[in-house]
């Protein structure tokens, strides 16, 4: 019996090939769409998982005048010791530093790391690590350890056979390898490519290790067991009291920790926006592509009215033919599963690359996540089938025999629901992608109160370099094409940080964005000066002199600015106030800014270079060696702050590629089920469009009646997309503190597009039906 | 064999009753060749299906080797039409997706019987009809004749006490429709009841009664 619906099912679906193909493919794109989506989510979602131990990470929050003004895992260094030494909830702690990037000597030239981290000698006890060699009790216990991964040891050394070797950091300290690490996993929120003992910290004698002061260290705590995260933290707030609160009454300040655990840290910190809008997309794929499946099924299956005709003759009852319509379109859907497993397999390493993400493919074999995708599946075959399968069977014979009786289920309403609801997604879809895109091209060419365009920023490596800023700039501005040069802790772009001050006759300080430049910075990247005036670094009062933006008097409503005077260690007089720029990413507002001009004990971080033109590679090539002139075993490290700039907004990008991506894919599925819809329904009217071509039909004519009712079915999705497309859309975009304003034009181009696709799948098979001979037609029957 | 006592189908359309079949009384015994003759229009199909229980009366009793057919739900009445009734079609209704071997094998697939029986009969059919030649070839791939030919040995094949034909040779040439008909008189007097719709006197002469329909009614 099942041999005989198997072959039916294959010969009718080699009989219908365009049929058979686009449910197929539609299906298997689907599949394949959210198998990736899914591996995607799945990700996201088991972030740190491989860690044997229950593991809390600190984190801490400071308030100014009871307003929080810092949230953080980024805190001072005594905290661990101080917490297990006196609390006996705290059964063990470890710190890391945050990432460093410093340069190994073993041959001659600097070799970078970047990403390496301090660490207490716990690490290996609370994290689960691997180490390949060295002992984890002890290889992080000495002062000047390191433990380095292979692939640093191998940029090193040239081979990872180094346990016990030696190795010079930034031509100062001589440190030994204690040990080879495997790479973090990639979901691994602590990511490293070397570990240096925390202890190698506390012998240097510029490093603030105690309560005040070392804002640098992310602490990691495990806890006794029995004790719950709740009861720890409660005796969070009077030992915060007793170490350093009490001493911060005066300013107003306070902090506060609390702990959270670490599978949930990454999902605590990325935003679940991206995760909910690609599950949508999923789903919606899927649902396009089922309905496909549905209404190509239910008008196909009003040809084989006939055969059910002739099965019940022939003594199929109705059981029997449900069972057998069924089967078959769970067959269809089976093979789409595993032509879309195939499919998602193929196209996971571009994935990868495109979601910067690794996906764990052989989840997919993991047997739940195989048997849930077969109950789905034999979910959406059933769905499809049964339709056709329990009308078509409801026939009698004689009525079946009879194809005018049978007609009019190609044009009833579920069909036409079906379609609305896929024109439906579709345009929300269009309309989404086109208001993500403009909202992308709107943050990348706002005017940003700087020209980023031609700067060369040069990194500061090396503590000589640091202090020698004068000198490098003289030198570099001999090189032609360097228009101006200057020096300073950061450049705008992806934010600055923040130091407490204190105005005027305020009593408590605030929390403001700060940076160190020199006189030419403004310059360099043409910022405005609107009123006061620049540094000049030949005044040495100048140095505790300081420049603010415009938000920043507007901010604290100071109506004549210059020659107030600022507080933090000691009083510092405002000389100017400058233009506001985007120093930090356009999500948020430009916030109050001093532009201060007295770096602090290690100078300045960067030397950034405005050139006349955009010929990069020679003129690279000669401030290279000016800069090798200066010093050769000074690193040379360059960016250019447009590429900086552009990195700030990668993920946002990365979004809008893959939702352009997935959103491209819906509407392709969803306008082949229209083409092929359209194909089914013009050859069950073959007859008519023959009869009504003998009475003088002309093809435009035709073509109309054939098409106008779903161009009609598109206009009507459109009128239900409009809204929910606008109010998802708004959503979005509030996250975004400069954002363009909604207008009509995303939503008309959308409907034109849809109307387009419609236009296009549908009028091809119409026209060439109306266009064949009808003499032809009426044979056919 | 079969009873029908004051039959009446009728349709309704918008409230409206249609007559197709009006009082319809006819005894059958076990063994007879009818022609049902009338004009185009006049429900020889339809008393053909509702004979075929492949359709209900909407008035009316009906019984078959004694069994109240009128009273029963679709699942017997479908068990009793496969067991009982072969049907053959004036447009062969053959599964086109099928080749000639798997349409003969068909209802035996819906009878459970199982293979090794199946595959006997078929071959037995098969022969007898003179077509083992054309099992592997798709119902397109034949002449209308040959199709007609597979249409009745699908119909006997279950070995039906009564055989239906709707027109069977209307779609044919004069020789192959003659072969037909010899066919269906050939089993007809192996003992199957056989009853036709049939416009052609010659073909109705085939037959030992001819019952007349016009406009849904029996002439005396
Ligand atoms: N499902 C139906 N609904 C309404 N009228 C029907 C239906 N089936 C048949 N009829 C009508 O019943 C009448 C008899 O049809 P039929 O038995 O096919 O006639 P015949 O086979 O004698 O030419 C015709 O007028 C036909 O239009
Ligand atoms: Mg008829």
């Amino acid at each position: 019996m099942w041999i005989n619906y198997i072959k039916t099912a294959l010969r009718n679906l080699s009989r219908n090939k365009t049929y058979a193909l686009i449910n197929f493919f539609g299906l298997a794109i689907s599949i394949c769409a959210v198998i990736l989506i899914m591996l995607y989510v799945r990700f996201e979602f088991n972030y740190d998982d491989f860690h044997q131990n229950e593991i809390y990470r600190l984190s801490v929050k400071s308030f100014q005048e009871n307003a929080e003004s810092y949230n953080s895992p980024v805190f001072i260094p005594a905290i661990g010791p101080d917490l297990k030494n006196e609390l006996p909830e705290i059964k063990n702690y470890t710190r890391i530093s945050t990432k460093r990037t410093e340069y190994f000597y073993n041959k001659k030239d600097p070799v970078r790391v970047d990403d390496l981290i301090y660490a207490d000698s716990t690490f290996f006890e609370i994290f689960s690590f691997k180490l390949i060699s060295g002992n984890s009790q002890t290889a992080l216990t000495a002062p000047y350890s390191i433990i380095l991964t292979e692939e640093t040891a191998l940029k090193i050394f040239g081979e990872t056979d180094v346990t016990g070797r030696s190795v010079n950091m930034n031509l100062k300290d001589n440190f030994i390898v204690t040990g080879i690490v495997e790479n973090p996993p990639p979901n691994s929120t602590v990511q490293f490519n070397a570990l240096i003992s925390f202890e190698t910290l506390y012998k240097e004698p510029n490093n603030y290790m105690g309560w005040f002061g070392g804002n640098q260290y992310i602490t990691y705590l495990q806890l006794e067991e029995n004790v719950t995260r709740e009861t720890a933290q409660a005796k969070f707030p009077d030992f915060l009291w007793e170490k350093i609160n009490k001493r911060l009454v005066d300013y107003n300040v306070r902090y506060e920790v609390y702990l959270t655990d670490l599978p949930s840290v990454y999902l605590s910190e990325t935003s679940y926006t991206n995760i909910y809008i690609f599950t949508g997309i999923a789903i919606l794929i899927l649902l396009i592509a089922s309905i496909n499946f549905i209404n190509l099924t239910t008008a196909h299956y009003t040809r084989r009215a006939k055969e059910v005709g002739i099965r019940k003759v022939i003594g199929a009852d109705r059981k029997t033919l449900v069972i057998q319509f069924l089967s078959e379109t769970i067959v269809i859907s089976f093979i789409s599963l595993l032509l879309g497993v195939a499919l998602a397999a193929l196209l996971a390493p571009y994935y990868e690359n495109i979601i910067q993400k690794q996906v764990y493919l052989n989840i997919l074999f993991d047997s739940y996540v195989l048997s849930g995708l077969f109950v789905l599946f034999f979910v959406v075959g059933v769905i499809a089938g049964s339709y056709p399968a329990f009308y078509l069977s409801s026939f009698q014979a004689s009525k079946a025999f009879k194809p005018e009786t049978v007609k009019n289920i190609g044009s009833f309403s579920l069909q036409n629901s079906l379609i609305i609801a896929q024109f439906t997604i579709s345009i929300s879809l269009i309309i989404t992608t086109f208001v993500i895109n403009d909202q992308l091209d709107f943050i990348l060419n706002k005017e940003l109160g700087y020209d980023k365009d031609k700067i060369i920023i040069l990194s500061l490596e090396n503590e000589s370099s640091r202090i020698q800023t004068e000198l490098i700039k003289e030198t570099l501005l001999t090189v032609p094409g360097v228009q101006s040069a200057s020096a300073s802790t950061n450049l705008p772009g992806d934010g600055f940080s923040m130091n407490g001050y204190r105005l005027q006759e305020e009593t408590t300080s605030r929390l403001i964005n700060i940076v160190e430049i020199d006189d030419d910075y403004l310059k360099t990247l043409d910022i405005e000066l609107i009123s006061g005036r620049n540094y000049n670094d030949q005044f040495e009062s100048d140095k505790s002199a300081y420049l603010v933006n415009k938000t920043f008097i507007e901010t604290f409503g100071l109506t004549d600015p210059i020659g107030k005077i600022v507080h933090r260690n000691g009083e510092h007089k405002i000389i100017g106030v400058v233009e506001d720029f985007h120093f930090a990413p356009l999500h948020e507002k430009v916030k109050p800014l001093i532009l201060g001009n007295n770096p602090h004990l290690g100078g300045f971080n960067f030397i950034a270079l405005k050139v006349t033109t955009e010929n990069y590679s020679d003129l690279l090539k000669r401030i290279e060696a000016e800069w090798k002139n200066l010093n050769p075993s000074w690193p040379f490290e360059y960016n250019f702050l447009d590429k900086k700039f552009e990195q700030v907004y990668k993920s946002e990008e990365k979004f809008m590629e893959l939702f352009f991506y997935f959103a491209s894919l819906a509407i392709l599925i969803a306008s082949l089920g229209l083409f092929s819809l359209t194909s089914l329904i013009a050859e069950q009217r073959t007859k008519e469009i023959g009869i009504r071509k003998v009475l003088g039909a002309g093809v435009f004519n035709l073509t109309t009646l054939l098409s106008r009712k779903f161009l009609i079915l598109v206009l009507a999705a459109n009128i239900i997309a409009w809204p929910v497309a606008y109010l998802f859309v708004q959503n979005w975009l509030e996250d975004f503190a400069y954002r363009i304003s909604l207008d009509l034009k995303p939503f008309a181009a959308a409907a034109f597009i849809a109307l387009l696709i419609a236009i296009v799948s549908v009028s091809y098979r119409t026209i060439k039906a109306a266009l064949l001979n009808p003499l032809k037609s009426l044979k056919y029957e | 064999m079969i009873s029908l006592q004051n039959i009446e189908k009728y349709y309704t359309n918008k409230f409206v009753k249609t007559y197709v079949l009006r009082n319809i009384n006819l005894e059958i015994e076990e063994g007879e060749f009818i022609s049902i003759m009338g004009p185009s229009g006049a429900g020889k199909s339809t008393l053909l299906y509702l004979l075929g229980m492949l359709d209900k009366p909407s008035d009316g009793e009906y019984y078959f080797l004694d069994e109240p057919v009128h009273k029963f739900n679709d699942r017997k009445l479908s068990e009793l039409h496969k067991s009982y009734i072969g049907f053959v079609f004036q447009q062969y209704h053959l599964i086109e997706e099928l080749t000639v071997y798997e349409n003969l094998e068909t209802p035996l697939i819906y009878q459970k019987m199982n293979s090794k029986e199946r595959k006997a009969r078929v071959g037995d059919i098969l022969d007898r009809f003179n077509i083992v030649g054309k099992k592997d070839l798709f119902p397109n791939q034949l002449s209308g004749g040959q199709q007609q030919l597979v249409g009745v040995a699908r119909a006997v094949i279950s070995e039906p006490k009564l055989i239906l034909a709707d027109e069977p040779t209307g779609n044919l040439h004069t020789d192959q429709g003659e072969e037909i008909m010899k066919l269906l008189k050939n089993l007809n007097e192996k003992g199957t009841t056989v009853i036709q719709v049939t416009h052609s006197k010659v073909n109705a002469a085939y037959g030992n009664r001819i019952v007349n329909l016009k406009d849904g009614w029996i002439e005396r």
